[in-house]
């Protein structure tokens, strides 16, 4: 190599040394010779050309680690066991900063004479890992939560809400007269909506779980039949018109609860959801696209439309409800649970809505 | 004259059953209410020697203090009892993990969410 290329080269180390924040360095125990590249001088904030004996050297680490240097400095030296260690050191400015700190016993004419290394500022990377560790605590600690919340909802309150039901139930039976009164049929009503959201709470509480229940193969055609059937009676009394236009033969393998749960909810919401000033309220299910990964499902509707200037950011949350009307009954946990549900099929789910002209939901789901 | 065990710590709830079985309205059944696990545990293992004060049928609900529902099951089998007691689970919980325990104890079939109605309460209790 011509002395040129050398120096290029070297220039090119130090280069990448700088960048990386790796500094080298070298003693040599025989001569008390120490040596540190410029990087090294960088990290521990020193001058341009200082150079330090091997206490000061130690020094820099804080006094907490510096038993684990001095060990695994020794170690190397005497027993030439090579380190690599993650600690903390106190510059000359005064500032904490963590290091890794690699050494190797240097050897010459087959001799150790003193340990050499490289010394690298991994201060970003430790705030880094600190941060995501603190975020994992948050995500854990949250979690922790959601799950008493559910224990609550599943045995506390669920328990309340069915004695509320069966008491009513009693009291029927105890004083018959009582189904005449105002107050008893509203009391009944408040009940059973009660229970009925405390339901949707607790699923969409265990879906977690139930994530873990096998993939079956599903024919999407039938599926949406089959939907059209338990919610037969609810399109036939509103007048809403329910067209499925799937092929006959698409077919996909997942998980049956969630998928059966985003088409129940999306069918459902554009009865709900229907513009009775339409000459015919209806809703046309039908696939825009597929590829070899998912299938692209359109559900558009002629209803009421939502404002999406308005609420776009707000559109798929819980307890967000965007309709006025009395006569819907509406939780606002429809939308939140099918984003949720198709989130966890690792779909996605996009809307398109004008008020007065309808909406479209698109949904993909994955093939498999 | 056929034994009942109810085991359920929570006041309304045993009025309501208390309520379904006056309104039963027949006196074949004989029906004890334990509020908690281990009182309904004391009970049998004090009565292990008499088959007669033993119950037929054990109404168990899961979520109570001092000794739930597994834990009163996991004591109950390893008692030696002479007699035939069917178990029947009676809970609000939908908890997948809870639904896992009934099937180790092979009680899937005998697993009742609450509220439970007046006939769903009659079958169980002539079953």
């Amino acid at each position: 190599m011509s002395p040129t290329k050398i120096i290029a080269n070297y220039e090119l180390l130090l280069q990448c040394n700088r960048q990386a924040l790796i500094g080298f360095w070298s003693v040599n125990l025989r001569d008390e010779d120490i040596f540190w590249s410029d990087t090294t001088r960088l990290i521990h904030e020193v001058e341009a050309h200082f150079t330090p004996d091997l206490e000061s050297a130690i020094n820099f680490f804080i006094e907490e680690d510096r038993p684990m240097i001095n060990e695994v400095f020794h170690d190397c030296y005497t027993n030439q066991k090579p380190y690599d260690v993650s600690l903390r050191i106190k510059t000359a400015k005064g500032n904490l900063k963590h290091v890794r700190a690699i050494g190797q016993p240097l050897f010459y004419n087959d001799e150790v004479v003193g340990v050499h290394g490289t010394f690298q500022d991994i201060s970003e990377q430790i705030k880094k890992e600190n941060q995501f560790k603190e975020a994992l605590l948050i995500a854990s600690e949250q979690n922790y939560k959601l799950k008493s919340f559910n224990h609550i909802i599943s045995h506390n309150l669920k328990s309340t809400a069915g004695n509320i039901s069966s008491l009513l139930t009693l009291m029927k039976m105890d004083i018959p007269e009582i189904e005449e009164h105002e107050l008893f049929d509203k009391l009944v009503k408040s009940s059973n909506q009660l229970t009925n959201t405390l339901k949707e709470l607790n699923d969409l509480l265990i879906e977690d779980a139930k994530i873990k229940e096998n993939k079956i193969s599903l024919n999407l055609y039938h599926l949406t039949n089959d939907c059209f059937e338990e919610l037969e009676f609810l399109a036939q009394a509103n007048q809403v018109v329910l067209y499925n236009q799937l092929p006959k033969d698409l077919t996909i393998i997942s998980n049956v609860s969630f998928v059966k749960s985003i088409f129940y909810n999306l069918i459902n919401n554009a009865i709900k959801y229907r513009d009775d000033r339409k000459a015919e309220s209806k809703l046309e299910i039908s696939l825009l696209n597929e590829n070899k990964h998912e299938v692209n499902l359109s559900f558009k509707d002629n209803g009421m439309g939502i404002d999406l200037e308005k609420h776009k950011d707000r559109i798929f949350n819980a307890y967000t409800s965007f309709h006025t009307n009395k006569n819907i009954e509406s939780r606002g946990l429809g939308l939140f649970m099918v984003k949720n549900q198709v989130e966890t099929l690792q779909g996605r789910i996009f809307i398109d809505s004008d008020v007065n002209k309808g909406t479209h939901f698109k949904v993909s789901i994955p093939k498999a | 004259m056929k034994k009942i065990i109810i085991v359920e710590d929570d006041d309304i709830q045993v009025f309501i059953l208390k309520k379904y079985l006056s309104n039963l309205n027949q006196g074949t059944i004989k029906v004890e209410f334990f509020e908690n696990g281990l009182e309904a545990i004391n009970y049998i293992k004090a009565h292990l020697n008499t088959p007669k004060l033993l119950p037929d049928k054990i109404i168990l609900d899961i979520n109570m203090p001092l000794l739930n529902g597994w834990q009163f099951l996991t004591e109950f089998h390893t008692l030696e009892i002479s007699k035939d007691i069917c178990i029947d689970i009676l809970t609000s919980s939908e908890n997948p993990s809870d639904i896992e325990q009934a099937k180790y104890y092979n009680l899937q079939d005998h697993y009742h969410l609450k509220p439970i109605h007046f006939e769903e309460f009659k079958i169980l209790m002539m079953d």
